[in-house]
């Protein structure tokens, strides 16, 4: 959250996160999160929803 | 407040009940010090009374809610010049032998109105069933903004007051969880049902390289057969969905990150972007892949239970850094 608050990440976070999961996975996590904003994103540009009747999580901003 | 209280000492009294007059109970102050504060202990020291009017319409016929209603009405309808005149009246009908004067002994008037103080409080043995809706009803929540105060009881007073800003609390705590975490079961449609503006072709109009991206995403670790979310979309540029899917498969399933952690990541992304799809309820956990089985048996639905769990301090979930980002409230 932090880092898509500020688009940084403070010293104390990254060496938290670091400790946490050492470099190569620290690395990976960051791509994970790149990867999944690729997949929200052609997912709300291409309208992709949960199947027809069945209820969606968030309210549907007006364009 | 009087410039002192000599008399009360002379008539050997400290407080009056006076049920047919104005002010039916007239006392010398509580003998409390507090603080820089100290009380007045000897009779010539200025003193505050307290007089007590209780307005209503007794004996006329009414009910005890029209009373209570007709006394509010004149509570606010008694000028202050009234109310002095019959403060004059009172003391010095009292106190006068006593040797009280009020235009001499009289240091300052304080009216306070509590018409809201004492509002009726419905009672079992003169009222009907009806006053709980009723009371219901008047406090419902108006959207974020729950109703306390002892108002909201019918009840003016204090131990009232504190159940109802306990509710009212829980009311606002329901209504945030219901709108962060669809988990729990409450969740809006929109307005209007979107349409999908590029699905995956027919598997019969598939072009050479489409279906090698098929072949290989059956084949790795997801085993998905029919594409679905963003790779019926990518599939319209299978070059670029090849490689995506790829990334996508090393990212959720062969990453050094814990599982909790990736699928966490998912979907705290997925909400930041409002993803209906990438956020949606999934009771089942995707199929295993044979490749990586820890890792497919959290899903997105047992993400969101992560956080929830977080939130009630369930120590089988102590990622440090990364749930920082639990304790922020989404942007709706």
């Amino acid at each position: 959250m932090e880092l898509y608050k500020t688009r940084r990440v403070s010293d104390r976070t990254y060496n938290r996160v670091v400790k946490l999961l050492g470099e190569p996975a620290t690395v990976e996590l960051v791509g994970i999160l790149g990867y999944y904003v690729m997949v929200s994103m052609t997912l709300n540009v291409f309208n992709v929803l949960p199947d027809p009747g069945r209820p969606v999580p968030f309210p549907e901003p007006a364009v | 407040m009087t410039r002192d209280w000599k008399a009360w000492t002379r008539l050997g009294v400290h407080e009056i009940m006076a049920p047919m007059a104005f002010h039916s109970r007239i006392k010398l102050d509580y003998p409390v010090s507090l603080g820089n504060y100290r009380h007045a202990r000897d009779p010539s020291e200025p003193m505050c009374l307290h007089l007590v009017h209780v307005p209503g319409a007794p004996n006329q016929g009414h009910s005890a809610r029209d009373q209570f209603r007709i006394g509010r009405q004149s509570l606010l309808d008694t000028t202050f010049d009234q109310f002095e005149a019959r403060i004059r009246d009172d003391l010095d009908r009292m106190l006068g032998p006593g040797g009280f004067s009020s235009g001499r002994d009289i240091a300052a008037i304080t009216v306070n109105r509590w018409s809201h103080g004492y509002a009726y409080a419905p009672s079992g043995l003169y009222d009907g069933d009806d006053f709980a809706p009723t009371i219901e009803t008047a406090r419902k929540p108006a959207g974020r903004v729950a109703i306390a105060n002892s108002d909201a009881q019918w009840n003016a007073y204090a131990h009232a007051a504190i159940d109802e800003a306990d509710r009212a609390v829980r009311e606002v705590l329901a209504s945030q969880l219901k709108s962060t975490c669809y988990a729990d079961k409450e969740v809006i449609m929109p307005a209007k049902r979107l349409k999908p503006r590029l699905e995956a072709p027919d598997a019969s109009l598939m072009t050479a390289e489409q279906r090698a991206m098929c072949k290989a995403i059956a084949q790795g670790p997801r085993k998905l057969v029919k594409l679905i979310g963003p790779f019926g979309v990518w599939l319209n540029a299978p070059a670029f969905g090849e490689l995506a899917q790829r990334l996508g498969g090393h990212c959720r399933f062969r990453t050094g990150v814990p599982p909790r952690l990736s699928e966490f990541a998912i979907i705290v992304t997925a909400r930041q972007w409002r993803a209906q799809y990438e956020c949606r309820p999934m009771r089942r956990s995707p199929r295993k892949p044979a490749s990586a089985p820890r890792r497919s048996r959290i899903s997105a639905w047992g993400a969101c239970r992560i956080r929830a769990a977080r939130r009630t301090g369930d120590p089988h979930v102590r990622h440090g850094a990364l749930q920082d980002e639990t304790r922020q409230r989404p942007h709706v």
